[in-house]
């Protein structure tokens, strides 16, 4: 039964060595390559800066352990195919306990620098902060609404009494001094605004089912889940208009819950708060 | 014949030799069986075929991502109501999504791993004569089908099959139609099924070990499989409350999860993680048993590590209940809760690569030889190594705040769980299929089938790292409308062609699977010369395993190519009393 001659046998370890050398090699090129077409998007926020450094050491460590596992594994293999007899050996205590350790320490470094990361793109804006900017997302089946404000910095209050699609989604109180010149953007009908160089914080929302508000360039994402406000920060560097993408299946519509953040350079911001101020309704 | 025992072994412990079958009718013996081997094979065929099913869905979910807003007449004649005018409806798409994952994660890796392997290898491999609760077992396997019917049945229902995906997060499942319902009750039922099982397993590896069969003797495989059972038993229950929480608030009005009524759309979350990480490790800790086993008897050389093998076995799995935060980076969670679930992750990666250092070791001076069985296991350390380094990225809560619901995610589990943990059950099925059949299956096709799958999981699944990098989020129907993502149309189409070059090979699985079952060449009992006590036994072994007495064990189960055995003998099974007997020929035959 399974006689198969010390030749073929040879050869069919040089094969499963072909195959993961080819692995290898193709992983490392066609990765060199990907960076040049399909890496990260080009990032326009101070904020995340750390997070692409985090990422280039990351790719760089796990890429050296790549090839140095997958060498070993194609070069034992070949080796395992002419071997005269196997090697008794199935302890080392040394070895084992080093290979733990090491691996231990790395990941430990990791998680410190990763620690510090995650924990600052967690702080909110200091209120001493001179530039900030507060708007609030909303994401829906299947667009994104957004409100601001307005020059007075303050949120007029809402209530669902209030709420006409047409003419105020978001239900605000005409009563509220402070509503009074809210902004309220229909995103699937314009872009969502934010000012280049300011800490903008981003208050998320849910009116039905869960979304996530994702910002490729910016490097920013986060769950818009109904019942909750979760709040992210960030700090757009460039003007320039981005895509926002839904990265949490919301239902049918969810890979057409494309929206656009348009940033602004600081005068212009300045000229379009001014210029919208009181605009409750989806009209743009 | 080739047989293990020797005269002196078999009279030291002839106690139980009067252990009669009496003949059954076929619906006893095949339909109905109690036999662990018969349940064993109902679940891997049963579970391959769902295999069939869910890889069906993959394809056509590769269609629509490789060329969306294409027509396919043909499609449309064979699927009216999936290809309405030609183009895939969004919601059929959807429902493929979420019983793709569903089909795959359940009812084909855990059932064939936890179900066929756990209970063809368990009992024989530690010497006993079935599982401790035969019945039991056979009930375990019979609501398999009954929860395969709810889950199906969801796809011919007003609404189709649910649109949530395989983690049903509410709101969006409280929204679902009927659909969502039979989906909650057919994973209901399955985890009633798995902790039927598990029961099972954990008794039986505790009390019906044969003489000798110490815990530190148990073959890693039994050792894997053992601890998946425990795993199970504190995941599912989590998982099983969830869904009847979510089926109440479906039909009885309560809102457990809806925030409309004062509930927590995060507490699912919660619940389904703290089982879903689990889960991911109930499927990777089998194959990861199996794979050492099948490398050490085609090397001919001892597993390298075994007390670290065990060692980390355990680690992973008391870890594995601590880290399922990793899933919800992005939930908004406290940042503090974060950075808890961050080192717990990446702690849990600390035991993973011990395994793969191990596997590497017992690879390292073997004398491999190089059957589809070897080939398999081989791959999955390949696969495994290369998943395994994506989940340090994901681990980093301030990288995976990019990468979290993208296709690098996909891209991460599918080289895990879709490739490494299919690796471990092919490796599995090449290498037992003689024990389990009492036939050999094509060794030519094996290897073809082998190259095949290895470039076309390579093919498929390394470039949806690019995908997710360039930003691409997962569950989308159609990537055209964003611009960010650049010429990712290249990368689809890569990965489309690759998965039908991969789909496709499984039918040369499939046919040598079904020929050899029945026109393979005859098998010895030992055909791979292997140490362990399933290979005492008749091929295919009888009712009740053992022709003459329960076997008794000398030895740890790798004592492959031993430093003092004689010219040509390289290895010393567990069932030998003295080393003395193996030079009486290759498997102790001629000591008869
Ligand atoms: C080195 C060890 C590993 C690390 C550090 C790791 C880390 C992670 C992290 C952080 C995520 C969440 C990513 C996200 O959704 O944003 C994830 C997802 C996932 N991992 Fe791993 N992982 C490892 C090994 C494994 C293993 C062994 C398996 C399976 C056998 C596995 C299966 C999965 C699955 C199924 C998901 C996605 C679940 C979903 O969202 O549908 N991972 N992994
Ligand atoms: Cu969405
Ligand atoms: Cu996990």
């Amino acid at each position: 039964m399974h006689q198969v001659t010390e030749r073929e046998n040879r050869r069919a370890g040089a094969v499963v060595t072909l195959l993961i050398g080819l692995v290898l090699v193709a992983g490392v090129a066609s990765t060199v390559y990907a960076t040049k077409r399909w890496w990260l998007p080009p990032l326009v926020s101070a904020t995340a800066a750390p997070i692409d450094r985090m990422f280039n050491l990351l790719m760089v460590s796990i890429g050296i352990v790549f090839v140095l596992t997958q060498g070993a594994l194609a070069w034992f293999v070949w080796k395992a195919a002419r071997n005269p007899r196997a090697l008794y050996w199935h302890e080392n205590k040394r070895l084992e306990s080093t290979w733990t350790v090491a691996t231990a320490v790395i990941l430990t470094a990791f998680i410190v620098m990763g620690y510090q990361i995650w924990l600052s793109v967690h702080t909110p804006p200091a209120a001493a902060a001179e530039k900030t900017a507060v708007v609030e997302v909303w994401g829906q089946q299947f667009y994104w609404t957004a409100r601001y404000p307005g020059p007075d910095g303050q949120f007029g209050k809402t209530d669902p009494q209030y709420v006409d699609f047409k003419s105020n989604p978001f239900g605000i109180d005409p009563n509220d001094p402070a509503g009074q010149d809210d902004i309220v953007v229909d995103g699937s009908k314009g872009p969502i605004v934010m000012p280049a160089g300011y800490k903008v914080t981003v208050q998320l929302h849910s009116r039905d089912v869960i979304h996530s508000f994702f910002v490729p360039q910016l490097r920013v994402k986060l769950d818009a889940v109904p019942g909750q406000v979760n709040e992210l920060y960030v700090e757009p560097t460039e003007p320039g208009t981005y895509e926002i993408a839904c990265a949490e299946l919301c239902g049918v519509g969810h890979f057409a819950m494309r929206g656009e953040i348009q940033v602004l350079p600081e005068s212009e911001w300045q000229s379009w708060l001014a210029e919208h101020a009181g605009e409750h309704g989806a009209a743009q | 014949m080739a047989h293990g025992g020797t005269q002196a072994a078999l009279a030291g412990h002839a106690t139980h030799a009067g252990h009669h079958h009496e003949p059954q009718s076929f619906w006893r013996r095949y339909i109905f069986s109690t036999d662990h081997k018969i349940i064993a094979i109902q679940y891997l065929l049963t579970s391959l075929v769902m295999a069939a099913v869910g890889g069906f869905l993959a394809m056509l979910m590769r269609v629509q991502l490789g060329w969306p807003g294409r027509q396919w007449p043909l499609l449309e004649a064979l699927m009216p109501n999936a290809f309405k005018g030609g183009r895939m409806d969004p919601d059929f798409y959807y429902g493929a999504v979420t019983m793709h994952g569903t089909i795959m994660v359940f009812f084909f890796l855990t059932t064939a791993l936890s179900g066929g392997f756990a209970n063809f290898l368990i009992p024989l491999q530690i010497g006993a004569r079935d599982m401790a609760f035969p019945v039991l077992n056979m009930i375990s396997y019979w609501l398999f089908p009954v929860a395969i019917v709810f889950a199906l049945a969801s796809f011919f229902v007003q609404g189709g099959a649910p649109g949530s995906g395989w983690t049903a997060y509410p709101p969006l499942s409280d929204r679902e139609p009927l659909g969502q319902t039979l989906w909650l009750i057919s994973v209901f039922i399955l985890m009633l099924a798995f902790l039927a099982g598990g029961i099972n397993y954990i008794t039986t590896t505790l009390n019906l070990r044969t003489k000798g069969m110490s815990m530190s003797r148990l073959p890693l495989t039994v050792w894997t499989l053992f601890v998946t059972a425990l795993v199970g038993l504190f995941a599912f229950p989590a998982l099983m409350a969830a869904a009847l929480m979510l089926i109440f608030d479906r039909v009885g009005g309560t809102h457990f999860f809806d925030p409309a009524g004062g509930g927590d759309p995060i507490l699912w979350q919660h619940l389904f993680w703290f089982f879903g990480h689990p889960e991911v490790y109930i499927v990777i800790l089998p194959a990861m048993g199996i794979v050492s086993e099948v490398l050490a008897t085609h090397a001919r050389k001892p597993v390298f590590g075994y007390r670290y093998m065990v060692g980390s076995t355990l680690a992973i799995a008391g870890l594995s209940f601590i880290v399922w935060g990793h899933h919800m980076f992005a939930s908004g969670m406290s940042p503090t809760l974060g950075s808890m679930f961050m080192a717990t992750t990446l702690a849990i990666a600390i035991p993973s690569a011990v395994k793969t250092f191990n596997w590497l070791a017992t690879i390292y001076r073997s004398k491999m030889r190089f059957t589809t069985a070897a080939l398999y296991a081989v791959g999955f350390v390949s696969l495994f190594i290369t998943g395994g380094l994506t989940g340090i990225i994901l681990g980093n809560p301030s990288t995976d705040l990019y990468f979290h619901d993208t296709y690098f995610v996909v891209g991460h589990f599918h080289f895990i769980m879709g490739a490494a943990a299919l690796f471990g059950v092919f490796a599995g099925l090449y290498h037992w299929f003689p024990k389990m059949f009492g036939r050999m299956m094509n060794e030519r096709l094996g290897k073809i089938h082998f190259w095949l799958t290895f470039l076309g999981i390579y093919g498929t699944f390394f470039p949806m790292h690019f995908l997710g990098t360039a930003g691409m989020p997962r569950r989308i129907y159609s990537w055209e409308a964003y611009q960010f993502l650049g010429d990712v149309a290249t990368l689809n189409h890569i990965i489309s062609i690759s998965a039908f070059v991969l789909g496709a090979a499984q039918l040369i699985f499939a046919f040598n699977l079904f020929y050899s079952m029945f026109r393979g060449p005859k098998a010895e009992r030992n055909p791979w010369q292997a140490n362990t006590l399933e290979w005492w036994a008749p091929s295919p072994p009888p009712h009740g395993n053992w022709d003459e007495a329960e076997p008794v064990v000398y030895r740890w189960p790798y004592e492959y190519s031993p430093k003092y055995a004689p010219e040509g003998v390289d290895h010393i099974p567990q069932w030998l009393p003295e080393p003395a007997v193996a030079t009486a020929g290759r498997d102790g035959a001629g000591a008869r």
